[in-house]
C-alpha cells in the first residue's frame, strides 16, 4: 500500500487503533517510522514542560538594540549585491608564488582564476601534500599564511556567525565566524575534530547563494579544531556566504569533490 | 496583553512582507514572537543577559537573513525558533571554551546523547503553538497533550463527536510536527 497520510500517522502515534494494513505497513517502512517517531517526539517534549512561562517580551532596551543593529546597515540595501564580473565555478588557488596560500586564494578571487593553470595546480598539489604531511606530523607552524591569525589574541568584532551542520542529519559539528580586525576579514572555523583519511585532505570553501560559483578558503587539518582565514572583504556582498568544508582526495581536480562534511549559510 | 502570537493568516503576511523587506514586519515578528524566542533563550540559558542578547541576535539575524525565509502556514514562529537554536548553541558553545571542556563540548554533539537544552527548547516551542492553533482544536489537543485525557473524556466534556475529537488530534499533533520540524531548516 502507498505510505498512509500525515493524519492516518498521527492517529498511531497518539495511540488511535488504526486499520491493520496500516500497521503492516509502517512495522516495513523506514519513512513513516521516522513520521511516527517524530509525532511521538512532539507529545514527549511537550510533555516534559513543567511550567508554561509567562511569554513576557524581554526588557525594552532589547528591541532598540534591535533597531540600531538594523539602522547601521546601508540603506536600501535590500537585494543582496551580486558582482557582474563572474568568478569561476572552480576552486582559485593562488600560485603565484609557488607557496600554497590560502590567504591569497580568497583574498585575491577576482585575479587568481586568470592566474590558475593546470601546470601552477599541479605544482601545488605536491606541496600540498607535503603540506598535508607536515600538518599530521605536527611541524606545520606559521606556513599557511592565514594561520597566524591565530597566534594573536582575537580581538575582531564578528560580523557574522553561523552554526555548521552535517548535511544529511544536521547534526551540529562547529561553527564558523567573520571577523573584522582593521578592515581585513577573517573566516575563522571551529569544530569538533573532523577526521580525513590519509589520502585525503579537508578543504574550507565559501559558495555563492547562487549555487554556481565557490572559492577556496583554504586547508583544515585533519583533526583541527580551529583556524582562521583572511577574505576578501567583498566577497560577502558578493553573495559567497554559504561556509562548506569538503573531503577532499589528492588528485588532479581543483574543483569541490562534491563530498561535503558539514555546511551553514552566513546571515549577511 | 504582550506578545500574543498572530493568528496563522497574519504569521504568513508578516513573513512576506519581512521578505519583501518591511521595517514594519519586523516590529510585527517582534510583537508576537520576542516572548516566545526569549521564553526558550532562558529556559536553555539559565541567564538573563544572555537571552536578552541572544533574543536581540535572532531579530537582527532574522531580518538580515529575510531573503532566506520559506512562505507557507506553519512556517515562521519555527523559523524563528531555529535561528536561535543556532544562536544559543553559540554562547554554550562559547560558555564550554571559556571553560576550556573541550570533552564536554564533543560529548554534547555526540549524537547518542540526549540533548536536554533541545528538548527544553523543542517543548516550549511545542506548548506555545498549542496555545495557538485555534479553536476548537487548541483546546481539544492540549486536553489530549497536556491533561493526558482520552478521546472519549475529551468528547464528554466539551460535548463533542468522538469522531470530530479524534480528527482535531490528528490534526493538531500532525500540525505540531511539522511546525517543530520548521525549526530544524534556519540557516543562521
Amino acid at each position: 500500500m502507498p505510505h498512509p497520510d500525515d493524519e492516518m500517522l498521527a492517529a498511531l502515534a497518539s495511540g488511535e487503533p488504526v486499520p491493520a494494513e496500516v500497521t503492516d505497513h509502517v512495522s516495513d517502512c523506514p519513512t513513516c517510522a521516522a513520521d511516527i517517531a517524530a509525532v511521538r517526539h512532539v507529545l514527549a517534549v511537550a510533555r516534559t514542560v513543567e511550567s508554561v512561562p509567562s511569554w513576557d517580551a524581554p526588557p525594552d532596551g532589547v528591541w532598540g538594540a534591535i533597531v540600531a543593529e538594523v539602522d547601521a546597515e546601508p540603506a536600501g540595501d535590500v537585494a543582496p549585491h551580486r558582482s557582474s564580473a563572474p568568478l569561476r565555478t572552480v576552486a582559485q588557488r593562488d600560485t603565484s608564488d609557488g607557496h600554497i596560500s590560502p590567504a591569497g586564494t580568497a583574498a585575491d578571487a577576482g585575479t587568481a582564476a586568470e592566474r590558475r593553470s593546470p601546470h601552477g595546480w599541479m605544482k601545488n598539489k605536491r606541496l600540498l601534500r607535503w603540506t598535508v604531511g607536515a600538518a599530521a606530523a605536527g611541524l606545520l607552524v606559521g606556513i599557511l599564511g592565514g594561520r597566524l591569525v591565530d597566534q594573536q589574541p582575537q580581538t575582531g568584532v564578528t560580523v557574522s556567525s553561523v552554526a555548521l551542520d552535517t548535511l544529511d542529519t544536521q547534526q551540529r559539528v562547529g561553527s564558523a565566524q567573520v571577523l573584522r580586525m582593521d578592515n581585513r576579514l577573517n573566516l575563522k572555523i571551529e569544530t569538533t575534530p573532523l577526521e580525513a583519511p590519509h589520502d585525503e585532505y579537508l578543504e574550507v570553501w565559501l559558495i555563492n547563494t547562487d549555487k554556481k560559483r565557490m572559492v577556496s578558503v583554504g586547508i583544515l587539518g585533519s583533526g583541527e579544531q580551529a583556524a582562521s582565514f583572511p577574505i576578501q572583504p567583498d566577497l560577502l556582498e558578493q553573495g559567497y556566504t554559504i561556509v562548506d568544508i569538503s573531503r577532499e582526495p589528492l588528485d588532479d581536480k581543483p574543483a569541490h569533490s562534491g563530498d561535503s562534511l558539514a555546511r551553514g549559510k552566513l546571515p549577511v | 496583553m504582550p506578545n500574543r502570537a498572530a493568528p496563522e493568516s497574519a504569521a504568513t503576511d508578516i513573513a512576506e512582507r519581512l521578505r519583501d523587506g518591511s521595517r514594519e514586519a519586523l516590529a510585527e515578528a517582534y510583537t508576537h514572537w520576542a516572548g516566545l524566542v526569549y521564553a526558550i533563550a532562558l529556559k536553555a540559558l539559565q541567564d538573563h543577559h544572555d537571552a536578552e542578547d541572544v533574543t536581540q541576535q535572532v531579530f537582527v539575524s532574522a531580518w538580515r537573513s529575510r531573503e532566506t525565509l520559506r512562505i507557507g502556514p506553519d512556517v515562521f514562529p519555527g523559523w524563528l525558533v531555529g535561528i536561535a537554536r543556532h544562536r544559543i548553541s553559540d554562547v554554550l558553545l562559547g560558555r564550554r571554551r571559556a571553560v576550556r571542556d573541550v570533552t564536554a563540548v564533543a560529548a554534547r554533539l555526540d549524537p547518542s546523547e540526549a540533548h536536554p537544552v533541545e528538548e527544553a527548547v523543542d517543548g516550549l516551542f511545542v506548548v506555545h503553538e498549542l496555545h495557538h492553533l485555534g479553536e476548537p482544536r487548541g483546546t481539544v489537543v492540549r486536553l489530549f497533550v497536556l491533561e493526558d485525557c482520552t478521546h472519549e473524556e475529551i468528547a464528554r466534556q466539551l460535548d463533542m463527536p468522538l469522531g470530530t475529537v479524534k480528527s482535531h488530534v490528528r490534526r493538531g499533533l500532525s500540525r505540531l510536527r511539522h511546525r517543530l520540524e520548521e525549526t530544524n531548516y534556519a540557516s543562521s
